[in-house]
């Protein structure tokens, strides 16, 4: 027991600690399944059960969801889950939750391997205070790809750090890297860019000849892993978020520019100054320990992505970098930390928490190196007492925002409902229901998750043609029919003369319309704050024709 | 004039943000202005004791329009849908409870983060202050996160930015001076408390962002000026273009 370092023992705590806060009420915060989730845990379902797709497609390079394509190394590493734990939330959501607690680990390495601080005990802090950090929280919680991607990517990062003192290691670190782009969308941008910025910065070192060939072997085996990727270049699978780019207000803003200067100057300003304005957002202090993400299913109820006392160490340790940015481990860092942004910032979101979720390892670096130089100024008197109770407090707001406030205020924005919905549906074999799409994310998929729905029989349900053009049709439609459902607009013209259940929200179907074409309701789903999420109402063509003197054509019928 | 005042000269009047000032109020225009050259001549050339004294009535005149010129917003009062949320979030809590010798002792944490007049002005203190210490603010008109119900408006050509970061480091180590620390933190507090409510913004903060980027300017050209002398001169009048038409940029910006 004597040998057992006192900082192994708090690292022990802290992945008691992760364990707690990534794993706890997994099934049921955040309250619902949100689309995203729905669609990875479901296709993950259907190549466990098929070892095709939702479409039927055989194990596809990029997979076709909702539209748009998804790298696709999280649905297959959930295939194993699924075999042993079944198709539900827990199950879609756990391997975010294990590369959270892997994280922890890979941060507090980095931090000691690094060797830019001080105190022993910072990288046990470090890594205490990237377990706690709200966006490390958030994401290790979210059953679709981003933090996968972020650990794969950062251990990638890791080891080609190593790589630059260990030659050995760069291959196994570019090859992450590599894998990273099968993570996220994100990465697909940013590993390469990292390994061409790693390559400038560190060519050097590289190139020499003791570590020459591990570098080009290593270039190789990332090259090997991009082949899969190589036999859809040439479709719009491998570029499916091109249309995040905000091409529209660039050219607006241009407008603006043209009564003083000419066409030819307007356009680059314009973009100059959009893309650094959402490049810098980035490392805005109001953004990163003030403000929740914009979007209410990416954001914290009233929490930012860091606590907000961590604004002290945060600028403290961006002093240090740039005071000490010609030490090869703080350009590494400063590298890092002027690329993770990119991806995101070309995209039109103000602060995408989540395409910008690499950044999140150089910036709790950042915090850390900062943390370490001011506990070195104070007596362990003062700093332990003042970071426990700083860091008490910040577990108690996470609680706050986290377990009390998001399962209730961003029920709706997660997918609550669907799961009841499907009860529902369940409870009624017999009906017929029409889902009114008009205003929610689509619900077959999480109609199809939840109702377990046989993969082989939706994939035969489906368009058979989308299978064929896989890569290569990109048009999506919300519009579904299978088993006794149906997802689409309501047509007020027909439906109603149709024997069935009408599916929605408050606006979808008023009490006004029920009333006027004989519809009685059979359920009601409310969510946590009391707003009605779904309602269903039984049609009764036989009372409306009747009551309009079979006017109506469909009344023949 | 030296070389070093042209800049902060060319600083201080090459931002939208004075001119609004100007045109609403003259005389703020110029106590901004002073308090401004003031301040730079204090950092800079350790100017003598008087004029530390001078700067601190000018500040603290700025300081007092900022707070006058600033709609007062309570740091307590909550509106109609404030307190619609209140009582929701009041309901969203679990008991929170302890058992001591078979006792239950409950804690009422709902109320202390949620009903307590202490803890909702704290976190106002502290949207306010985020608001107020952000340079996106500054260079940006808080594009692109910004604030609901606020007409942002541009203040510094964005371009300055780097100039300002720069500039800020550049300055850390005199910190210490008692009159920089000043003109950071003491518009921060004053606003933390009395909000961002004001038509020309934290001006306050002016003579800081301008001794700053001025500053910032000042050692990027020194940099510059060790070049080359056939490099010298392209890039200093590139850079000079370069601000030229970020300017008309921010101005067209702000007109249309």
């Amino acid at each position: 027991m004597r040998n057992i370092k006192p900082e192994l023992i708090a690292l022990t705590i802290i992945l008691f600690l992760g364990s707690y806060l990534y794993f706890s009420k997994l099934d049921s915060i955040p309250s619902g399944l949100y689309v995203d989730e729905a669609v990875t845990g479901y296709n993950a379902y259907s190549l466990l059960k098929t070892g095709k797709d939702e479409y039927g497609k055989a194990y596809p390079v990029a997979l076709r969801f909702l539209g748009s394509y998804s790298p696709p190394l999280y649905t297959y590493l959930s295939i194993p889950i699924m075999a042993i734990n079944g198709l539900n939330i827990f199950s879609t959501r756990v391997l975010s939750s294990i590369s959270g607690l892997l994280s922890i680990l890979l941060v507090f390495h980095f931090l000691k391997a690094l060797k830019i601080t001080k105190s022993r005990w910072t990288p046990v802090l470090g890594a205490l205070l990237f377990a706690i950090s709200p966006w490390t929280v958030f994401y290790s919680r979210v059953g679709y790809e981003l933090y996968l991607a972020f650990f794969i990517f950062a251990l990638g990062v890791f080891f080609v750090w190593q790589g630059l003192k260990k030659q050995k290691l760069l291959i196994p670190g570019l090859a992450l890297l590599s894998l990273s782009t099968y993570g996220a969308h994100t990465e697909q941008i940013l590993a390469p860019v990292f390994i061409v910025g790693v390559t400038i910065l560190f060519r050097k070192e590289l190139l020499a000849k003791k570590s020459k060939k591990y570098f080009l072997a290593g270039l190789f085996i990332a090259g090997l892993i991009q082949l899969p990727y190589l036999t859809i270049i040439s479709t719009p699978a491998l570029f499916s978020k091109t249309s995040l780019f905000y091409k529209g207000v660039v050219f607006t803003q241009a407008e603006k520019i043209t009564h003083f200067l000419p066409t030819f100057i307007t356009f680059p300003l314009s973009f100059l100054r959009e893309f650094l304005s959402q490049y810098l957002t980035y490392f805005s202090p109001r953004s990163l320990f003030f403000l929740p993400d914009p979007d209410p299913q990416r954001g914290l109820p009233e929490l930012s992505v860091f606590y907000s006392w961590m604004i002290i160490p945060y600028f403290v340790g961006v002093y240090l970098l740039l005071k000490g940015r010609k030490k090869r481990s703080l350009k590494f860092i400063l590298l890092l930390c002027l690329l993770a942004p990119l991806p995101a910032a070309l995209a039109g979101d103000p602060f995408s928490t989540q395409r910008a979720l690499p950044l999140l390892l150089p910036l709790i670096i950042v915090i850390a190196l900062g943390t370490d130089r001011i506990i070195a100024k104070l007596k362990t008197k003062i700093w332990l007492p003042a970071l426990a109770i700083l860091i008490s407090f910040s577990l108690l707001l996470l609680w706050r925002s986290y377990f009390v406030f998001l399962p209730n205020e961003r029920a709706k924005a997660w997918g609550y409902g669907f799961r009841q919905l499907a009860e529902e549906i369940k409870k009624r074999p017999s009906d017929k229901f029409l889902i009114d799409q008009s205003r929610i994310k689509p619900a077959y998929i999480e109609l199809t998750f939840f109702l377990k729905y046989p993969p082989e029989k939706f994939q035969k349900e489906l368009d058979q043609t989308i299978k064929e053009n896989y890569y290569t049709n990109t048009s999506f439609s919300e519009n579904y029919s299978f088993g006794n459902i149906e997802t689409r607009n309501i047509n007020w013209e027909e439906d109603i003369y149709k024997e069935q259940i009408l599916v929605g929200d408050e606006l979808a179907i008023s009490e006004g319309q029920a009333k006027e074409h004989f519809l009685t309701k059979v359920f009601e789903i409310r969510d946590p704050v009391d707003t009605i999420v779904f309602q269903g109402y039984k049609t009764d063509p036989k009372e409306k024709c009747a009551k309009t003197l079979n006017l109506n054509p469909l009344c023949a019928n | 004039m030296s070389q070093n005042f042209f800049i902060f000269v060319f600083v201080l009047l090459s931002n939208l943000w004075v001119w609004k000032i100007f045109g609403q109020n003259l005389l703020l225009g110029l106590l901004l202005v002073s308090a401004s050259v003031l301040l730079y001549r204090l950092i800079i050339h350790k100017g003598a004791e008087a004029l530390r004294y001078i700067f601190l009535v000018l500040f603290a005149l700025l300081l007092f329009s900022q707070w006058q010129t600033t709609q007062p917003s309570s740091l307590t009062l909550l509106d109609n849908d404030q307190k619609r949320v209140q009582q929701m979030r009041l309901n969203e809590y679990p008991p929170i409870g302890i058992s001591i010798a078979g006792k239950k002792l409950w804690i009422p944490l709902a109320h202390w983060f949620e009903g307590r007049r202490e803890t909702i002005a704290a976190f106002r203190i502290k949207k306010n202050f985020s608001e107020a210490i952000d340079p996106m603010l500054y260079f940006f008109a808080n594009h692109p996160r910004e604030r609901v119900g606020v007409e942002e408006f541009e203040k510094f050509p964005y371009i300055l930015l780097p100039f300002f970061i720069f500039g800020i480091f550049s300055l850390s180590k005199k910190f210490r001076n008692k009159s920089l620390a000043l003109s950071l933190l003491a518009p921060l507090v004053l606003i933390s408390f009395i909000g961002n409510k004001n038509p020309l913004g934290p001006f306050s903060l002016f003579p800081f962002l301008a001794v700053a980027t001025a500053t910032g300017i000042t050692k990027a050209y020194k940099k510059i000026a060790l070049m080359p002398k056939n490099k010298f001169k392209p890039v200093l009048l590139a850079l000079f273009a370069l601000f030229a038409l970020v300017f008309l940029q921010v101005i067209s910006y702000a007109k249309y």
